[in-house]
């Protein structure tokens, strides 16, 4: 069907998913090499052949460091967006389908998170837990709630109020029978766009913390941490944060587009 | 009007409602913090704090009385202004918010103008430009968008700094010193609402009213300016709070990465040094400010969009 | 100076094509020739996807993106349109030609006072200063029959009504006082009384001098005020003479049809869309085409009626005494029914009429027990209906059925025909066609649909396709009553007799009991047994189809009448 037929950017953008899906899952397929090894004697090397991308201060290979730190950053960005989407549903639902006081209550929690704009919250919460890879992931997770809360609550309260909801209540058929056959399905389409466009948010604040050192620490190939490693010797070796940057930088426009594309699909679809 | 009044004074009781949840919040996150609270607000078990210093902060904020009470002190020395002393900068909080806060509002206000500018002039250039422009467009807001701060802040620096040296990799003093931490923070927010508006421009220019008006004879640039682009922005004004609140946690980066003082920087060290009182002290302040900013932007997105004023009245 | 037996506009051989992929493109209107002359009404008709529309739209040079003109000459007032420069075209646009849209609520920017609009065409074709255009403003809006006209210049299109939006269009259509008017559709959103405060209005411009010329869907709106009229169908003008030559004695077989397909003074029963052949031929891609006297069919296997017996013709169904229901909307109390009474009888259509918000689709709901009623009951069968808690409805809920107006969101996006059908077949226990597919292919057969519509999604049906799937869905429950709400007031004027036709088969085949709600009399008067006019929340009057709007025994049901287009009170009039 030519409705989808993706279009060049959506292409471009589902191969880099894709090759950093293939680099989470088997880095050693596009990059043999260990990127922890240590050879002191080529650090600082400029990109060439060699090295794709350069090497770092203990001569390891950057581009080798950037593939094997997919799946770390892939991960961390995967259970963030979980955490969010989960907690937003579970308090969208409720809002959206439960009694009138139910969601009275949620909608003013709601909006009192929302008084903690952006990392504030996760901010909160690592103060509370101590920093670490674990708290967070948590945090970008509880950070990003809030939102999806909202959005999950508006589009549930609008699939309950559809006149093909309404239409299946003239036919007899009880709440819950609706919830699970129009309003669930529904739902769930749009919670999937919402989760493949939070994923490259949630992979920019992750990395965000840990180039703050509030999440994952040096040696380890996490892409925020790499570029914090590679923060002091700005000056004369821009490749060190040129390149892991580059490597969130494409994975979050990635699956913008893609979280668009399926978006503007689904609603062309109804 | 009355329909006004009466929407200020809901709208300002639910500001006073949100801070006092949130003032709640925070109380509870700081109960939270494993092991003793009074050990908490000097910085964690690692402090190292001794038994005196410990006794006076359990003096001070009244840990020995029951949570009832010091809840109540606590909501009672807020409403003062009181928010507590921080022992990392060995001063009171509301001191050390106060000489801070004027510098983060200062980059935040200037990047979110910068932003807005970035947006629009992108927007009417790749209206005016045909289809090449229009995919050009959207392709540079949708890299700008995903462009974490930190990283951006690296290549300005790289670029403006190192390479053509035109511009302090640190922030000095001064106007100059505030070009690039501003850049950094308002090129991903103008991908954002770039983003927003390109979707609503669309909409918009596809409306039987732009027919209506091309039918009386106006020109495309005054059809962009005069109706298209008001209908665009509405959306995006209303992203204007959010937007407030994420250039918030991008000055967090951002004044770490160029070492310019402010909020931002001041909770990232509170942060790393556990100092409790110092972060909830911020994180109440900002939610005021946020809520206070929100309240702009549905004063002004009422301005704008008259027709949801007619509802309400 | 054109001379009185010059034409304003000269159209010789337009064509309109839009590109399309792999291809030479579509070819939407095709050597299409007319003229209209000064203080003449010439209007153009057809269904949608006919090019009427395109073609009003490219003597304006507005035939969309991309789209290709070409003519053997497209002059207006002299000029031509085709030659004009970027510069000149604007300057025509809204100076020499003005155009009035449809729907003035999006037609006119939602977000700007009205008279900003209408100044904005003063300040483009006229000299006139900010304190002049002011003053120009009002007196075109006081000519247009709006009153306040000061203070409606000020209010945004969302604060006027339907019909005060369409006439500030048309004051800034015709602010720069255009030799031409096209008024593309300027009737459609309106209620009949209204539409014909509109139309005067045009009569009244095309007295004064203007040339105008009218694209409308509406056959019967266009005949008491054009000169001549033009019928278009696949990008042709396939009839032209003046209204009374069209609509007595059309010559072209699509004239025909469209001409008996008005339902408006066709007597109740009889087919309005077989006239012109088997109507099968439009909606139907296979198969047995409709037949009128198919013998009855008493029930679908399985999933058919439970318990109750079939009603014989004339029976109480449902019986409705004393509804009401208030709304609070921004502290103002709107009362949307008021002691609504009525009697639905098995094989009867009761018609409800009625301009919009005056209550008939909250009735509607009340019966459907979608809104629960302040006061008031109904009974179904001879017992108790509503109020009733719904878990007490539920079981009987099958017995009535429903057709919205908007049959595309009425069903789950997600869903196929077939997906639709099975579940409304086996009152919900399945929604996989598999097992139910011999009945959901003798339900399509019934309302004309072909069983390969199964497979298919509403979004790609055609309009009338998408509410047959509607009463089919309707049916499987198998109905008693239905309750049908502006079922064909989204339809082209060919699928609304059609769509008709259809439920008139099967309420006689099924002794079926109908509300049909309609803004359209002549639907209602040629559906109806009984009809009911409903006018804020209370009904004003009632009776016999025959005689309700020949004694009038309320003002508004003489407004009504008197407002609604000439054809609806009799073809044989003159």
């Amino acid at each position: 069907m030519s409705a989808f037929r993706p279009t060049v950017a959506e292409a471009l953008a589902g191969l880099v998913l894709l090759l950093l899906l293939v680099a989470a899952l088997w880095p050693n397929l596009l990059a043999p090499g260990d990127p922890l090894a240590v050879a002191r004697s080529e650090a600082f090397q400029p990109p060439s052949l060699a090295h794709l991308f350069g090497t770092d201060e203990s001569g390891r290979d950057i581009y080798t460091r950037v593939i094997h730190g997919a799946a770390e950053s892939l991960r961390i960005g995967v259970l963030a967006t979980a955490i969010g989407i989960g907690l937003a549903t579970v308090l969208g639902f409720a809002a959206g389908l439960g009694p009138r006081w139910l969601d009275f209550g949620t909608t003013r929690l709601v909006e009192v998170l929302f008084a903690f704009p952006g990392l504030l919250l996760g901010l909160l919460f690592i103060v509370v837990t101590g920093p670490g890879v674990l708290s967070s992931t948590i945090a970008v997770g509880l950070a990003a709630a809030p939102g999806y809360a909202r959005i999950i609550r508006s589009q549930v309260r609008r699939t309950a109020s559809a006149e093909f909801v309404e239409a299946a209540r003239v036919l007899g058929r009880g709440r819950l029978w609706i919830v699970v056959r129009h309003i669930l399905p529904n739902v769930t389409a749009a919670l999937f766009v919402l989760a493949t466009l939070g994923l490259g948010q949630a992979v920019i604040w992750v990395s965000s913390l840990s180039y703050l050192g509030l999440g994952a620490v040096p040696p380890a190939a996490e892409w925020g941490a790499m570029l914090a490693a590679g923060r002091t010797y700005i000056a004369n070796f821009w490749w060190m944060t040129f390149f892991p940057g580059l490597a969130i930088v494409a994975g979050a426009a990635a699956a913008t587009v893609i979280g668009r594309g399926i978006q503007k699909r689904n609603r062309s679809a109804g | 009007m009355p329909g006004n009044r009466r929407w200020l004074l809901l709208r300002a009781g639910g500001v006073v409602f949100v801070l006092w949840a949130a003032a709640t919040i925070t109380f509870f996150a700081l109960r939270l913090v494993p092991g003793d609270p009074a050990e908490a607000i000097l910085g964690g078990p690692g402090s190292q704090a001794g038994p005196e210093a410990l006794e006076q902060v359990r003096r001070e904020y009244g840990l020995d009385q029951p949570l009832v009470v010091q809840y109540l002190t606590y909501l009672g020395r807020l409403v003062t202004g009181d928010l507590g002393q921080s022992y990392s900068l060995h001063k009171p909080v509301a001191t050390a918010i106060g000489e801070q806060f004027g510098a983060t509002l200062s980059l935040a206000l200037c990047s979110l103008v910068l932003a807005w500018v970035l947006a629009c002039a992108l927007a009417a250039w790749s209206v005016r430009g045909g289809r090449v422009a229009w995919a050009i467009g959207s392709g540079l807001e949708l890299v700008a968008a995903a462009v974490p701060h930190f990283w951006l802040a690296t290549v300005l620096i790289l670029f403006f700094s190192l390479t053509l040296g035109i511009l302090p990799p640190v922030s000095v003093p001064g106007p100059l010193g505030i070009v690039l931490p501003a850049l950094t923070m308002a090129i991903p927010l103008a991908g954002f609402l770039g983003q927003v508006m390109r979707e609503s421009l669309l909409t918009a220019m596809e409306s039987p009213f732009v027919t209506t008006a091309r039918a009386r004879g106006e020109s495309e640039v005054r059809i962009f300016w005069r109706h298209t682009l008001r209908h665009a922005a509405i959306p995006a004004v209303g992203l204007s709070g959010w937007a407030f609140g994420s250039l918030i946690s991008g000055a967090v980066v951002v004044e770490s990465v160029f070492a310019r003082q402010g909020l931002g920087r001041s909770l990232l060290s509170a942060v790393q040094l556990r100092d409790v009182t110092l972060v909830t002290g911020i994180v109440l302040v900002v939610a005021l400010a946020y809520t206070v900013m929100t309240l702009v932007t549905d004063l002004a997105d009422r301005a704008i969009d008259p027709r949801g004023r007619a509802v309400t009245e | 100076m054109t001379g009185p037996n010059q034409p304003v506009l000269n159209v010789e051989d337009l064509a309109v094509t839009f590109p399309e992929r792999g291809g030479t493109g579509r070819r939407v209107v095709d050597g299409v020739s007319f003229q209209v002359a000064a203080g003449e009404c010439v209007a153009i008709v057809g269904e949608s996807g006919s090019g009427k529309s395109v073609t009003a739209r490219s003597i304006v040079g507005l035939a969309g993106e991309g789209a290709r003109v070409t003519a053997a000459e497209l002059t207006v007032a002299g000029q031509d349109v085709l030659s004009l420069s970027g510069r000149r075209l604007r300057a025509l646009r809204g100076g020499t030609v003005g155009l009035i849209a449809q729907d003035a609520l999006v037609s006119l920017d939602p977000l700007r006072p009205v008279g900003r609009e209408i100044g904005d065409t003063l300040a483009l074709h006229t000299g006139l200063d900010a304190a002049a255009r002011r003053a120009r403003t009002i007196e075109l809006l006081e000519r247009v029959g709006l009153p306040d006209a000061e203070l409606r210049a000020r209010q945004r299109p969302g604060q006027l009504s339907g019909g005060q939006r369409q006439r500030a269009l048309i004051a800034a259509g015709i602010a720069g006082e255009p030799r031409l008017v096209i008024a593309d559709e300027p009737t459609t959103a309106l209620d009949q009384p209204v539409q014909a405060g509109v139309l005067r209005l045009l009569g009244q411009l095309r007295d004064d001098g203007t040339g105008v010329l009218l694209i409308s869907h509406d056959l019967s709106v266009v005949l008491g005020i054009a000169d001549r009229v033009l019928v278009m169908t696949d990008g042709a003008v396939v009839e032209e003479g003046t209204p009374a030559e069209v609509f007595e004695r059309p010559r072209h077989p699509y004239t025909r049809k469209l001409v008996s397909a008005v339902p408006a003074g066709v007597p109740r029963g009889a087919p309005l869309s077989a006239a012109a052949g088997p109507a099968g031929g439009v909606e139907r891609t296979s198969g047995r085409g409709i037949a009128a006297d198919r013998p009855t069919k008493p029930t679908f296997g399985g999933a058919g009626a439970r318990g109750a017996t079939r009603p014989t013709f004339g029976d109480t169904l449902l019986e409705a005494r004393g509804l009401a229901r208030t709304f609070q909307v921004g502290g103002r109390e709107i009362v949307a029914a008021d002691d609504v009474s009525f009697t639905l009888r098995a094989g009867r259509t009761l018609g409800l009429v009625g301009e919009s918000g005056s209550g008939k689709s909250t009735t509607a709901r009340l019966l459907l027990g979608l809104e629960r009623p302040d006061a008031g009951e109904v009974t179904l069968l001879g017992e108790p209906w509503i109020p009733l808690p719904e878990a007490r409805r539920r079981a009987r809920r099958p017995l009535v059925g429903a057709v919205f107006q908007d049959a595309l969101s009425s069903f789950d996006p997600r869903w196929t025909v077939g997906t639709v059908l099975a579940d409304a077949l086996t009152r919900g226990r399945t929604t996989r066609p598999g097992p139910v597919r011999n009945e959901i292919a003798e339900l399509l057969d019934t309302v004309g649909l072909d069983p390969a519509v199964a497979t298919r999604r509403p979004l790609h049906l055609s309009g009338g396709q998408r509410q047959r799937v509607a009463v089919a869905r309707a049916l499987a429950a198998d109905p008693r009553v239905l309750i049908l709400d502006e079922p064909v007031s989204a339809l082209d004027v060919s699928v609304q007799a059609q769509v008709l036709d259809l439920l008139d088969r099967l309420q006689r085949e099924r002794n079926l009991a109908y509300l049909l709600i309609t803004h359209d009399l002549g639907v209602a008067l040629h559906m109806s047994d009984d009809v009911a006019v409903m006018q804020e929340g209370h009904i004003v009057g009632s009776g016999p189809a025959a005689t309700v709007f020949d004694d009038p025994q309320h003002p508004y049901v003489r407004l009504l009448r008197e407002a609604a287009p000439i054809a609806v009170r009799g073809t044989g009039r003159d």
